[in-house]
């Protein structure tokens, strides 16, 4: 590096140094302003949080504005979070066993249940690929559609009411059911449409059971990043090893694991979902807020660690 | 009104800085104040602190300010009679054995000062 260019870096190194502190201030300023906004719901305490805040982070040193900012802005999307999900357990009243057995069903089981037979389909579709069982792909991929689009359609009149922001899943169901069908006419479209198909799956039981996370951490964490590993390799596989049906360069045995892993991976983040929402659909407050607690009035603290269980 | 629903640590701490004030004077402490007594963060005192307003355990005011002072002003927290009289009951029910803990460089002189103490073990 000429010494030039050497001069003009320190020199833009300088300026950004001496640049940062404001720009990070004013950006702290803001973040806390947006947080506020996000976690007060009450006008007095809302304007008095806002006026506080900026001056605590006018007090704080230079350095920590901005990482304090920012964890004023997380907390106030998680207790935003929170607040919203306790409103949505507040609607439902505590239910039985069989209660919430049909508020599963009725809610992401709903969507889940006629994925489940998509997923169902697809294996048909797949042991017919590779063991030649005479099944028609053109009509599987045709019927799988078509379950796709009611199953939609179904969400769309029962679910949206209760959630409207699963109405966004009307539009991308139908798209998908209608890539399914039309996928039957070609072995490559077809693939295409029963990757987009088990994505679209996943992706409805990973929204639906959002609360999947809170169950434990091996069903929460380890298995939708699994299920989305085995979805992507699967993907990788089909696209990159030609077309199953007109014969392509890996064996046919490769297909028959990669088909297998790609169905049995996404049912089982179904049943994740559909089990979780059964679990958790007639709770509707904390398990240890019921215990007694030495001193009136208060209980034992909360850790992490049970809200992971809860 | 309503009542402590859950007591966590930082909770017992933040009311432990709080009592101390108290009881050194009924100081007034505003919130980057507590934060580094209590070395905990900004959104975990807050969080506390508007828990213990909701109770009416503490109360806070704004802070007198020349009006040449374009900025914004500080809020200050004290404990409440009831409060004070709350705060040592749930800090001998759940910190029966608590002695003050230094902190060197993040705590004012009131937390160290029984450190200096003969009593002192």
């Amino acid at each position: 590096m000429s010494r030039g260019l050497e001069a003009f870096a320190g020199f833009v190194a300088g300026l950004f140094a001496m640049e940062y502190f404001d720009i990070t201030g004013w950006l702290a300023h803001k973040l806390v302003r947006w947080s506020v906004r996000l976690r007060y719901r009450e006008p007095e305490r809302l304007a008095a949080r806002e006026e506080e805040l900026a001056a605590l982070i006018n007090d704080l040193p230079r350095l920590f504005r901005l990482p304090t900012a920012i964890g004023f802005a997380s907390t106030a999307v998680v207790c935003s979070l929170m607040r919203h999900r306790r409103a949505r357990r507040e609607t439902y009243p505590r239910l039985s066993p069989g209660e919430r057995a049909v508020a599963a069903l009725r809610g992401p089981g709903l969507v889940l249940a006629p994925a489940l037979v998509l997923f169902g389909l697809e294996f048909a579709v797949a042991a017919s690929l590779i063991s030649g069982f005479g099944v028609s792909s053109l009509a599987v991929a045709a019927l799988a559609g078509l379950v796709m689009g009611l199953a939609a359609g179904l969400l769309a009149v029962v679910e949206v009411l209760a959630a409207p922001r699963l109405a966004a899943g009307l539009a991308s169901g139908l798209t998908l059911g209608l890539l399914i069908t039309l996928g039957g006419h070609s072995a490559a479209g077809f693939v295409c449409g029963l990757c987009l198909g088990t994505g679209f799956g996943l992706g409805i039981a990973f929204a639906a059971g959002s609360t999947v996370r809170f169950s434990s951490r091996i069903i929460g964490i380890a298995l939708p990043g699994l299920l989305s590993l085995i979805f992507i390799a699967a993907f990788v596989v089909l696209m990159n090893g030609g077309d199953p049906l007109n014969g392509g360069s890996l064996p046919k045995g490769f297909w028959w694991v990669a088909g297998s892993w790609l169905t049995f991976g996404s049912a089982a983040g179904c049943v994740a979902g559909i089990a979780n929402s059964v679990a958790g659909s007639g709770r509707t407050r904390h398990p240890r807020s019921s215990q007694p607690s030495p001193f009136p009035g208060t209980q034992d603290p909360i850790t992490s660690a049970d809200i992971l269980r809860s | 009104m309503e009542s402590l629903v859950r007591v966590t640590n930082p909770l017992l701490d933040v009311v432990e800085i709080l009592l101390e004030a108290f009881d050194d004077g009924r100081r007034e402490l505003h919130g980057w104040a507590i934060m580094k007594a209590a070395a905990r963060s900004g959104p975990t005192v807050y969080g506390v602190l508007d828990r213990l307003e909701d109770c009416g355990w503490i109360a806070g005011r704004w802070e007198q300010q020349e009006p040449e002072h374009n900025r914004p002003r500080r809020r200050l927290y004290q404990l409440t009679p009831t409060g004070a009289v709350s705060a040592r009951e749930l800090l001998a029910s759940r910190r029966p054995d608590r002695r003050p803990r230094p902190r060197p460089g993040l705590t004012s002189g009131t937390r160290l000062r029984p450190l200096l103490s003969p009593d002192f073990p």
